[in-house]
């Protein structure tokens, strides 16, 4: 049964929320504005893959402004056949997983009843809309009118019943076997967002279609959630474990979450449930901590960090990779904490997902993450130095900040949560393993995050700009690039130019302010700009609202003798012959002549390529091992340089730091003139003939190889 | 039984004094890898040798080696598209070549030293019926091994679709796909190196009966001959790839350690070969003495039978 009230409850949650953070200004995660509170009971029927559930919805109106109408996500019909939007724009597969084609892989919800404030049910008034233009059988955004308009800041509480069939995983959510993944699984409503919320002119639904290529967004609130299934599961869920409830052959887990946005969950009867803490004092290492300090400008003990209740989820045969998870979740635990804020909540799952439903993983929910599937096959000598389990651990525990507490709007602006973690894990992840954090091989070769992320920014056309709603890409691979790859590598440009300082300030002051609730580009860049001081529009027009290109090269570089006068000349005091420069007697021997040391022009011209106009550092180092820095004024397009010196000009390079990660080409920043010398000596030639070696050594194996057809 | 065991395998590495046979196979090898890596070098050149990133490559500077790595690829993508196909080609031309000289190392081996018109003679003379016999073997290789992998994968889909991954069952039955497949491998290949080394015994036989023979050859020494085969895999394998191996793991920044780096290289292009002649060495000793039987056992006789001369004809 539903209730109506239109008390006003908003100036009351503000009041207490500006006065805690008044309380502790230095306190990361200021309480979230309550919009929703969930409370749901559902059943899981193990064999026929389905859910049964009731939920009772409490909504508050968060504007000035009446609402007739309530959004809802039933998002578990983006499974539901072939003429989806999801599976339209998927083409039914999505990060390398297909979605299966027999009649027991479909998924689908049934909102069954919906009784709103006077007892009436709203279902059959309700109806399935196309907010974005998207494929009109596309039935995962429900409408539902109301009798009487919520009024401004009154809330609505509605009781509905669900029933819903998961899908075989492929994307996220459903099941394999007796594993069950189960995420955007009930009726959630969606973000109504008043007038000035993310440069809004007016209030209204911020309600999408589940797409190919978008994430989540919706209200932080409170849950409580009841999940039964057959006892002989294990199961794991958003949020922290209150009772446990037999009842024959069935057992009720209920969990709470406060300050949360979302509830996802998993059962399985074979997992490996390990639970650990994370205790500050062992799992933060003191440098770590103090690196942190120094960059936030802040005392160590200002950045205390708070025990923690885990639990890792391990499937079996995945045992290998217990430390790894474990360890790399700390890590990220003491990252995020350290440098952006402490985690608030008690409790984090992190799940292993079996390696035939990999389609579950790498994904976040609140207090509650999928990691990457463990094969095996990773924990051999060769392949134990690819860091995929960290990576995957510390970017989705990453997401309890970027999406989790600092609320943004992933179907819009998708850059400000997969984008800004990518950056925080690279950070992460080099801060725990160097320079190679991403992978290290035998033989000492290996790779960073930070290449690999321009790699994927230089390998891809530049079609998009950073900013663009998920599904208004040109391409899927553009959506990624603009999404995770190339904010990192904006991110790290920022860095390096507003330094490490003020970039981690600013940041942290970006979470601190926006801590549960939902900014936008522009919040960001105002948070920027406040704490460093510098006007930063370029950087939004060119490379997040623009597809501004930089790409500073060595144009051209050449070194000749200094030639000086030679010859016979009429000057004011009369006729001379020079000789080098030098004033000879034209009778004069030629060997009894003074020898002049030699002397050298050097020019250089290095340009711009691109068409996003930054400065640059230019470095010209010469055979006896002089070096000469020029800053290249950020309006320039080129610039030639002229240098007289005793010796030759061994390279010269534009950017030889590495400073602008937006640079598209680094192979065209340097050129190479001379063998060299001393402090200036380069060994390209020798590298050139040792992988022309290398290519031909691999091409004769190659042959070899074939011997066994022959 | 030890003697008879060892005997094809001791003459195999006593066939490894052929030393001619080995460098020119590793000869060969190195000149197809030449070839086939030549469109990369100008791109070495105009980006490795004339820019930094030689320098970050060769020192594996941190960071900087591997985004001049990654960016060396997508600079010179077509270089390196020019690269794999002529080294595809040149596989090709190494499968040709091995066609050719099987040909003439067959004749030679065992028989003391030989100048290389003996060893290209027989080669020569040999040659469309070592590509008959390729072709042969292939057939065979792609028919059997399509029906036991394509077989195996959907008996497997079909048996174990419910059981998780980490089931014994799943471990199993992949284990079994991996050696069933090997052992197919190594059974052709033992006929298909019999079939062209028939011609050592029987200069004219024909391709299908070269077969013959070499099933004959074999039959009631399968074990044998497969463990020696296996013998030579794994020989030639760990030469093969430790030195492979070993030439990854050397840094090899100044000169003289690159030069050594490409000794190392060579090494490991020698040892496949050297493999190769010692398994051949193996075969001859392996076949001669059953080679007489063996080629009985091809010869086709028909017979025409005297028909007794119709009643009241008498004869003359």
């Amino acid at each position: 049964m539903g209730k109506f009230s239109g008390r006003s409850w908003m100036p009351a949650a503000l009041a207490a929320a500006a006065a805690l953070a008044a309380a502790n200004a230095s306190a990361a995660a200021p309480p979230s504005p309550r919009i929703v509170d969930y409370r749901i009971q559902v059943a899981l029927d193990p064999d026929r893959k389905t859910l049964e559930g009731t939920e009772h919805l409490v909504w508050r109106n968060p504007s000035g402004d009446p609402i007739p109408e309530l959004r809802f996500h039933t998002y578990l019909n983006a499974f539901k056949n072939n003429r989806t939007t999801f599976m339209l724009e998927s083409g039914g597969q999505l990060r390398g997983d297909e979605a299966g084609s027999d009649p027991e892989d479909w998924g689908w919800i049934d909102v069954l009843s919906m009784v709103g404030p006077d007892g009436r049910d709203l279902r059959p008034s309700s109806r399935f809309v196309q907010p974005d233009g998207n494929a009109p059988s596309d039935e995962t955004v429900l409408a539902v009118p109301l009798a009487a308009p919520v009024p401004p800041h009154g809330e609505i509480a509605l009781d509905i019943k669900f029933h819903a069939k998961l899908p075989r995983v492929f994307a996220r959510t459903g099941f394999v076997r007796d594993y069950f993944l189960v995420g955007q699984w009930f009726p959630k409503i969606g973000v109504y967002e008043p007038a000035g919320v993310r440069e809004r002119k007016s209030g209204g639904w911020n309600c999408h279609a589940f797409h190919a290529n978008s994430e989540f967004y919706a209200d932080y609130g409170n849950w409580d959630v009841s999940i039964d299934v057959p006892s002989k599961f294990v199961v794991g869920a958003t949020g922290k474990r209150v009772s446990e409830t037999k009842n024959g052959a069935r057992t009720t887990y209920r969990y709470v979450q406060d300050n949360v946005h979302d509830f996802a969950w998993t059962a399985d009867p074979r997992w490996i449930s390990i639970e650990f803490p994370f205790d500050p004092v062992k799992d933060v290492r003191p440098e770590w901590t103090a690196k942190a300090a120094e960059e936030l400008g802040m005392d160590a003990h200002e950045l205390a960090l708070k025990p923690i209740a885990c639990r890792l989820l391990l499937q079996p045969g995945h045992e290998w990779a217990r430390d790894r998870y474990i360890a790399s979740t700390k890590l990220g635990i003491a990252f995020y904490g350290l440098w952006y804020g402490a985690y608030p909540y008690e409790t984090l799952t992190v799940v292993d997902p079996p390696d035939d439903a990999t389609g579950s993983g790498g994904m976040e929910y609140p207090t509650f993450i999928t990691g990457d599937a463990a094969s095996p096959i990773f924990d051999h000598w060769f392949s134990r130095g690819i860091r995929g389990i960290e990576l995957v651990t510390v970017h989705e525990y990453g997401h309890q900040y970027w999406y989790g507490m600092v609320g943004s709007n992933e179907f819009e602006e998708s850059w400000l949560d997969e984008g800004l973690n990518d950056d925080s894990e690279h950070r992460a992840m080099s801060l725990a393993y160097g320079p190679r954090d991403t992978a290290t091989f035998p033989g000492g070769i290996g790779v960073d995050s930070i290449s690999l992320a321009h790699a994927e920014y230089a390998h891809q056309p530049n079609l998009d700009p950073i900013r663009r709603c998920a599904w208004c890409f040109a391409t899927g691979g553009s959506y990624a690039i603009n999404s995770y790859p190339k904010v990192g590598l904006f991110m790290a440009q920022l860095k390096n130019d507003l330094g490490p300082r003020r970039f981690t300030r600013a940041q942290r002051e970006y979470f601190r302010r926006w801590s549960f609730r939902h900014p936008g580009t522009k919040d960001f860049f105002d948070t920027f700009e406040d704490v460093s001081g510098r006007d930063l529009s370029t950087y939004r027009r060119n490379v997040v609202e623009g597809t501004g290109l930089l790409d500073w090269s060595v144009v051209s570089a050449k070194t000749t003798r200094a030639e000086s006068d030679d010859g016979v000349f009429d000057r004011a005091g009369g006729r001379v012959t020079l000789d080098d420069g030098r004033e000879v007697s034209p009778s004069a021997a030629k060997g009894s002549r003074p020898k002049k040391p030699k002397s050298y022009v050097s020019i250089v011209l290095v340009g711009n390529l691109g068409d996003w106009a930054h400065g640059a550092v230019a470095r010209l180092v010469f055979e006896d091992g002089a070096v000469v820095e020029r800053r290249i004024p950020a309006a320039a397009k080129w610039v030639r340089y002229r240098a007289t010196s005793g010796s030759r000009l061994a390279y010269a390079v534009v950017d030889p730091e590495r400073a602008n990660t937006w640079d598209r080409d680094r192979l065209n920043d340097s050129k190479v003139l001379g063998t060299g010398k001393g402090a200036a000596d380069t060994i390209g030639g020798r590298a050139a003939v040792k992988y022309g070696g290398w290519a031909s050594f691999l091409s004769a194996v190659w042959t070899q190889i074939l011997w066994a057809l022959a | 039984m030890m003697i008879d065991e060892r005997g094809p395998f001791a003459r195999g590495l006593d066939a490894l004094s052929h030393w001619k046979l080995v460098f020119l196979l590793t000869l060969v090898s190195a000149i197809l890898g030449i070839s086939g890596a030549s469109p990369i070098y100008p791109a070495l050149e105009e980006h490795v040798a004339d820019t930094l990133a030689g320098d970050h490559m060769i020192r594996n500077a941190p960071t900087l080696a591997p985004a001049d790595v990654l960016d060396f690829v997508k600079e010179t993508a077509p270089a390196i598209a020019g690269a794999r196909a002529a080294s595809r080609w040149a596989g090709l031309l190494g499968i040709a070549i091995q066609i050719f000289l099987a040909g003439g190392i067959i004749g030679v081996l065992g028989r003391g030293p030989f100048g290389f018109g003996q060893l290209f003679e027989p080669a020569r003379r040999n040659f469309w019926h070592n590509a008959k016999c390729c072709l042969i073997f292939l057939c065979a290789l792609f028919i059997a091994l399509s029906v036991w992998v394509g077989g195996g994968f959907y008996a497997r889909r079909k048996m174990f679709a419910t059981s998780p991954p980490d089931a014994a069952s799943h471990r199993v039955s992949w284990w079994v796909l991996v050696v069933g497949a090997f052992l197919i491998y190594a059974v052709l290949s033992i006929l298909y190196d019999f079939a062209r080394a028939a011609r050592r015994f029987s200069p004219t036989i024909g391709a299908w009966r070269s077969f013959r023979f070499a099933r004959a050859a074999v039959a009631g020494a399968w074990g044998r001959a497969i463990r020696i085969w296996i013998a030579w895999f794994v020989l030639g394998g760990i030469g093969w790839i430790g030195l492979l191996f070993a030439a990854w793991l050397m840094p090899a920044v100044s000169l003289p350690a690159v030069l050594v780096n490409f000794a190392v290289m060579l090494a490991a292009l020698a040892a496949r070969s050297a493999a190769r002649v010692g398994e051949w060495g193996s075969w001859i000793a392996f076949l001669e003495p059953r080679a007489r039987r063996a080629a009985a056992s091809t010869v086709r006789i028909r017979y025409t039978v005297a028909q007794a001369p119709p009643p009241g004809i008498q004869a003359l």
